[in-house]
């Protein structure tokens, strides 16, 4: 066993840190009080390689393995970007990038994949419906094919980068009868007839990221769009999720260390009782607390990547379990943070009651904490 | 990066698995009657197996305690007993022993052949033992150690006590035989869990110890020693928590796939099967915290002393909780006396006492987390 980062991958991660400190932390705040896309640091995260960090060259990427990928994505939170920016970027390249990196045909990957790793074009992912959320298998939303296209019907809801987007990869269903085997997976890009997307909504948290309904109106898909083959879609969605249970949480992890050292320094500096908070042991408690989770979180964040890179198929429990835990178990040390900047901790500026509302969604957004526990019971 | 086991800790793993699933050896989980005669011929003839295995001559790191969780897995006291007796003791003469005592008492050890046990806390000094009120005071050549120890887990069965003792204005460890003149244990404590130990207080009434039984870590800031000691129970309470872990997560597995009248067995209910998931969730997560704190300490990593303590910290806290679901779900099996579950939750909760205490590991943790602060 060795759990050490290569040389390389260690500095890299100081190259994100260092960058992202400089260049998009700032910008976080903002953003997030005004539920605000930022286009511009959506563009630097391009520019400096992230979006396309794990894509071979040709496509504009850097062929980084799954746990750099996984270390960057750490890296973002821990230098204090929202969660609003880190879920856009995960949304992007992940969940709708990496879907036609691993499906596409050369021709889409070709087409698509340069311009959503320089940030050019923007991703998203719409799988889940209104009446389809957790019962991913039960979605209404059809595909018909007519000579060269398909046509669309339907709505997706709750889609990161929804208002933003280039490019969807949508799931509909080419056979409702046939349940899980008529699902099938497509690219749809922004200004296809019949397609529009819906207002952002109004969110606890994640606020910079753009979240919203997906319309599909006889839509009209040329047939080369369909990704991954006809049926094959909801077999494409359960791969995805691997991303979604490893470096879209990564980042989440990160903004705990982030949210860990702040609290650290307040410790030291806020006098109360005519000492540093820092000197009582309740205080001190939670600083723990903080640093025990993010060490807990970070063996299985990683293990799920190590393995990815292992290219060992389908890792579901080691993924559902490192869910679960983060999103179940982040609860506490992300209520402690806040709690010890006092009232600052519930004020914007301050950061925490930010963390503490992105961190939020960890139980709930790609497979809530129930869905997970109902993977992990059926696998074990 | 590798969260694979390498070739020769799996091979450990296989004398292991090869030894729990050999009739000739007394079942340790079966162990029904704790008297320390009955204890001590057990430990003895595991030891004894332990030994040529390569189990006791294992350096730290993620090989011993993969293979500290599959022994616990089956039995918790005895994994505990091996590790915080023999083990705990190996590994400080490993360090600081002279080659003859080395010779004398680190061979024996690792070949399974010795029972011993650390005597470190006293009455009035548990949880910070910086000023030990067990002293020896030179006589004739010799060293006399006089003072009561509160809490000895296998004083009882050991043929020998390693105590820890203030001499000359240094802490020290002096080797002294079980049952040497003058060493008085007392009966054993009628304890919660983990009554297979047989703690007991020990008195040192003027025991006589020659030199060359004597440790001293040299070179070493006041207190180490304590530090080595508690280190080396926290990695055991670790492991072996998570090796109680697994345990309660196949008994209650197992009783949940029993059909019950009705039809249904309890499995078929979701909040049994998502008891089971968060139980198998907490097992997972701690035995990948104690297996990367048992790497960084075989790395000599920066962060190896934190992350032992965030291990210790998790896995004892989180063993109670499996322990407690599993007793939920196994119900009134669960909670019979001798079953395992019903051991495991009375046992786990000394993992929570034990080592560097929940409390006091809470705040070294934060410690080096406002120290890196202060550094960066
Ligand atoms: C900010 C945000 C961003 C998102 N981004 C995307 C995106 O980009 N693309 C996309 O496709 N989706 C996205 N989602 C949707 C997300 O994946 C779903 O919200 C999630 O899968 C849950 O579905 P639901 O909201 O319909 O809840 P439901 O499925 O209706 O669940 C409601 C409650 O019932 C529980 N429940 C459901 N089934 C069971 C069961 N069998 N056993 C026990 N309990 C059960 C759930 O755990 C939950 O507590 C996003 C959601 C949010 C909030």
């Amino acid at each position: 066993m060795d759990f050490a980062f290569s040389e390389e991958q260690l500095a890299f991660r100081e190259q994100v840190l260092r960058f992202a400190a400089r260049e998009i932390a700032p910008r976080s705040a903002g953003h997030d009080l005004n539920s605000e896309f930022d286009h511009q640091a959506f563009r630097r995260l391009g520019e400096f390689g992230i979006l396309g960090l794990h894509f071979p060259e040709e496509f504009g990427g850097s062929g980084a393995d799954v746990v750099t990928t996984v270390l960057a994505g750490e890296a973002l939170g821990e230098a204090g970007v929202d969660g609003g920016l880190l879920l856009s970027y995960g949304a992007h390249s992940f969940l709708c990038a990496d879907t036609i990196l691993v499906h596409g045909s050369d021709e889409q990957r070709r087409r698509y994949l340069p311009g959503l790793a320089s940030g050019e074009l923007i991703g998203c992912m719409g799988l889940t419906e209104p009446g389809a959320g957790s019962d991913v298998a039960a979605l209404r939303t059809r595909a018909e094919r007519r000579g060269d296209r398909y046509l669309l019907n339907g709505s997706k809801i709750f889609i990161t980068n929804g208002p933003v987007a280039d490019v969807a990869v949508v799931y509909a269903t080419v056979d409702a009868a046939a349940k899980h085997a008529g699902i099938s997976a497509f690219i749809v890009e922004r200004g296809c007839k019949g397609f529009s997307a819906g207002p952002p909504l109004h969110k606890m948290g994640v606020r910079s990221s753009q979240t919203s309904e997906l319309f599909f109106d006889d839509c009209e898909v040329p047939a080369e769009n369909l990704l991954g083959g006809e049926g094959n879609g909801f077999l494409m969605a359960l791969q995805t999720v691997e991303w979604d249970r490893s470096a879209l949480i990564a980042p989440f992890v990160g903004s705990l260390s982030y949210a860990l050292k702040k609290c650290a320094r307040y410790a030291r500096q806020r006098q109360q009782f005519g000492r540093a908070i820092a000197e009582f042991q309740a205080v001190r408690d939670k600083l723990a607390t903080l640093k025990i989770f993010i060490e807990a979180a970070r063996g299985l964040v990683y293990r799920v990547a190590w393995c990815k890179d292992q290219g060992r198929p389908l890792n579901h429990l080691e993924a559902a379990v490192a869910k679960l835990f983060v999103g179940d178990w982040s609860l506490e040390p992300a209520n402690a943070a806040m709690t010890l900047l006092g009232g600052y901790g519930y004020c914007h500026e301050y950061e925490l009651e930010r963390i503490f509302r992105d961190g939020r969604l960890a139980s709930i957004g790609g497979g809530t904490s129930e869905i997970q526990k109902l993977i992990i019971s059926k696998l074990m | 990066m590798n969260y694979d086991l390498d070739a020769s800790d799996k091979e450990l793993l296989d004398r292991v698995t090869a030894l729990l699933n050999d009739e000739n050896l007394p079942d340790p989980a079966a162990l029904q009657r704790v008297e320390a005669s009955t204890v001590g011929s057990l430990l003895r003839a595991w030891l004894q197996r332990l030994g040529p295995a390569g189990y006791l001559a294992a350096p730290a790191g993620p090989g011993l305690t993969s293979a500290r969780m599959l022994l616990a897995a089956r039995s918790p006291w005895l994994a505990l007993a091996v590790a915080i007796g023999p083990g705990l003791l190996a590994d400080l003469l490993a360090r600081h022993g002279s080659p003859e005592q080395q010779q004398r008492f680190l061979e024996p050890l690792r070949r399974g052949r010795l029972v011993a046990a650390v005597a470190l806390s006293e009455p009035r000094a548990g949880s910070h033992p910086d000023h030990l009120a067990t002293t020896a005071r030179r006589d004739d050549g010799q060293l006399v150690l006089s003072g009561s120890k509160s809490t000895v887990s296998l004083a009882p069965l050991a043929d020998v006590i390693a105590v820890v003792a203030e001499s000359d204005g240094a802490q020290a460890l002096f080797l002294i035989d079980g049952g040497q003149a003058g060493c008085v244990c007392g009966s054993p404590l009628d304890t919660l869990g983990y009554r297979q130990l047989c703690t007991c207080p020990l008195e040192l009434r003027g025991v006589r110890v020659a030199p060359d039984r004597v440790m001293v870590p040299d070179g070493r800031p006041r207190g180490g020693l304590l530090q080595q000691v508690r280190a080396g129970w926290d990695a055991a309470l670790a492991d072996v928590a998570c090796g109680t872990m697994r345990l309660c997560l196949e008994q209650a597995r197992e009783a949940a796939a029993v059909e019950r009248a009705g039809g249904k067995p309890p499995a078929g209910y979701q909040s049994v099967r998502f008891a089971l998931a968060e139980m198998l969730t907490l097992s997972q997560t701690a035995e990948l915290l104690a297996l990367r704190a048992a790497w960084a300490g075989a790395a000599a990593d920066r962060q190896a002393a934190s992350l032992a303590l965030c291990a210790k910290v998790f896995a004892t806290e989180n063993a109670c909780r499996v322990a407690d679901l599993a007793l939920q779900i196994m119900a009134a099996a669960g909670y019979s006396r001798d079953n395992p579950v019903a051991r495991a939750v009375r046992d786990s909760r000394l993992g929570l006492i034990a080592g560097h205490p929940g409390q006091v590991a809470r705040q070294a943790i934060a410690g080096e987390v406002l120290q890196e602060v202060e550094l960066s």
